[in-house]
């Protein structure tokens, strides 16, 4: 077996040993059972799977394992400041019915946090631009778009 | 049971090279792992070692030297080179075909390295390099050699890399005045998938006459290449329609497209006729441009 690799998920440290050929999709949903980062295509085009490593948006299904060794990953299980309290985007989610089936849900969130930290005022155009590589089968991107465009006013204040 | 796959990760490229010598055909390099884990879940290969570049922090650079060198470290991600100042305003074309290089998930973890040894015959960024005439830097313990990105991609899914080689550092030659480059990629079902063909090309007039013509075409024959006809159509001359359309008969002749989900070999190899002169008159507008600043 490989040497341990140090993981701090969602703020907390995780050792494990992991075979060289997986990927951090399948420690996070396999091995340390937290199923809220979703596979469904499994090799980068539907976003569902979209996670923070180091603050970058990444598709958790083409990372191997081994190499986020000493690395911080955040998944949508970590994107609530607090138990009792969502994160802005999130809030414009629930508010503006920002998902259909919600399969594809956790993967807009984490990268729309990625999105709204790198460009705190974005048009409708930008955020369709950083959505590209995220797809939602029921097709409700319109309303994921307000619901984005949303939280960033919520996010600057200005709501 | 199939023992599991060992994951190394050394820290030097001259320790990766040795490892790779030694483990020969057994070991897989894996720089980003957007193709190599997609091969790997496919169980396209199936190695008994992967020798991960993650460790390698040097070969992320991108840099400009002296003003007349860009160099793209192997393992510099597509978005550095999206949002990289110093590659918009050297290399345009490079910054502009990054921006619809799949989404940006992908393009924060894949690097250029990565995806130009992986080879995809449609992936965009082999047309601008060709079009840049770029140059490839490679290490190996018996060591380095440099080669043009023409001789480098060599047929569908194959480079000139061999086992134990590894490629460090891509050059691109920066020539500021009187040249203009485009990037079109024609695309069937949105901007970030890979497209139905891709071209990439750089002019460069001097008196208005065409100094300098050339041109990377993707996705119409089993790995991105030079279509040398048509540039040579269009050197010497004044880049007009009749020479634009020349060069486009020309390249279309050299094409070898493939019938797929994104087009009928036909059809494939119409569109170099169409699109191939719109990327050289964006590209001849914008040398014009150039020299009027």
């Amino acid at each position: 077996m490989n040497e341990p690799i140090c993981l701090t998920v969602n703020g907390e440290p995780q050792e494990l040993s992991v075979a060289g050929d997986k990927t951090l999709l399948w420690v996070l949903r396999e091995e340390l059972e937290m199923t809220g980062t979703k596979g469904a295509c499994l090799e980068g085009e539907c976003g569902s799977c979209t996670v923070l490593l180091d603050g970058i948006s990444v598709n958790a299904c083409l990372v191997l394992a081994n190499q986020a060794d000493g690395q911080s990953v955040v998944t949508v299980e970590g994107l609530a400041p607090s138990a009792d309290q969502l994160s802005p985007i999130q809030q414009a989610f629930i508010e503006g019915g920002g998902f259909q089936c919600g399969f594809c849900t956790a993967g807009f969130l984490v990268q729309l946090t990625a999105l709204l930290a790198e460009d705190g005022s974005p048009t409708s155009d930008s955020i369709r631009h950083g959505l590209e590589g995220n797809l939602c089968r029921c097709t409700g991107y319109l309303k994921i778009i307000e619901a984005a465009l949303a939280a960033s006013e919520r996010i600057r204040g200005t709501v | 049971m199939v023992p599991a796959t060992a994951f190394h990760a050394p820290e030097s490229v001259t320790e990766v090279v040795k490892m790779a010598d030694e483990l020969g055909e057994d070991a897989k390099l894996v720089a980003g792992g957007v193709a190599v884990v997609n091969l790997l879940r496919l169980g396209f290969i199936q190695p008994k070692h992967l020798i991960s570049l993650h460790r390698l922090r040097e070969l992320r650079d991108l840099r400009l030297v002296s003003s007349c060198t860009l160099e793209i470290g192997a393992l510099a991600t597509h978005r550095a080179l999206e949002l990289s100042p110093t590659v918009r305003s050297a290399a345009p074309v490079l910054s502009e075909l990054e921006s619809t290089l799949a989404g940006v998930q992908v393009r924060n973890r894949g690097t250029v390295g990565g995806s130009v040894a992986h080879a995809d015959p449609r992936g965009d960024l082999a047309p601008g390099l060709l079009a840049l005439g770029a140059s490839f830097n490679i290490a190996s313990i018996g060591g380095a050699r440099v080669l043009a990105a023409d001789e480098f991609f060599k047929g569908y899914f194959e480079t000139a890399l061999q086992d134990g080689e590894l490629l460090t550092r891509i050059d691109v030659p920066i020539s500021t005045e009187s040249v203009g480059t485009a990037f079109i990629k024609l695309w069937a079902r949105s901007p970030s998938d890979f497209g139905v063909m891709n071209v990439a090309c750089l002019v460069e007039i001097a008196d208005g006459c065409c100094k300098r013509a050339q041109i990377g075409l993707g996705g119409v024959h089993d790995h991105a290449y030079r279509p040398s006809e048509a540039e040579a159509c269009l050197i010497g001359g004044d880049l007009s329609e009749g020479d634009l359309l020349k060069a486009a008969d020309a390249a279309a002749e050299s094409s070898r497209p493939v019938s797929d989900l994104r087009g009928s070999a036909d059809y494939k190899r119409e569109m170099v006729r169409v699109v191939l002169p719109r990327a050289l008159r964006a590209a001849a507008a914008r040398a014009q441009e150039d020299r009027a600043t």
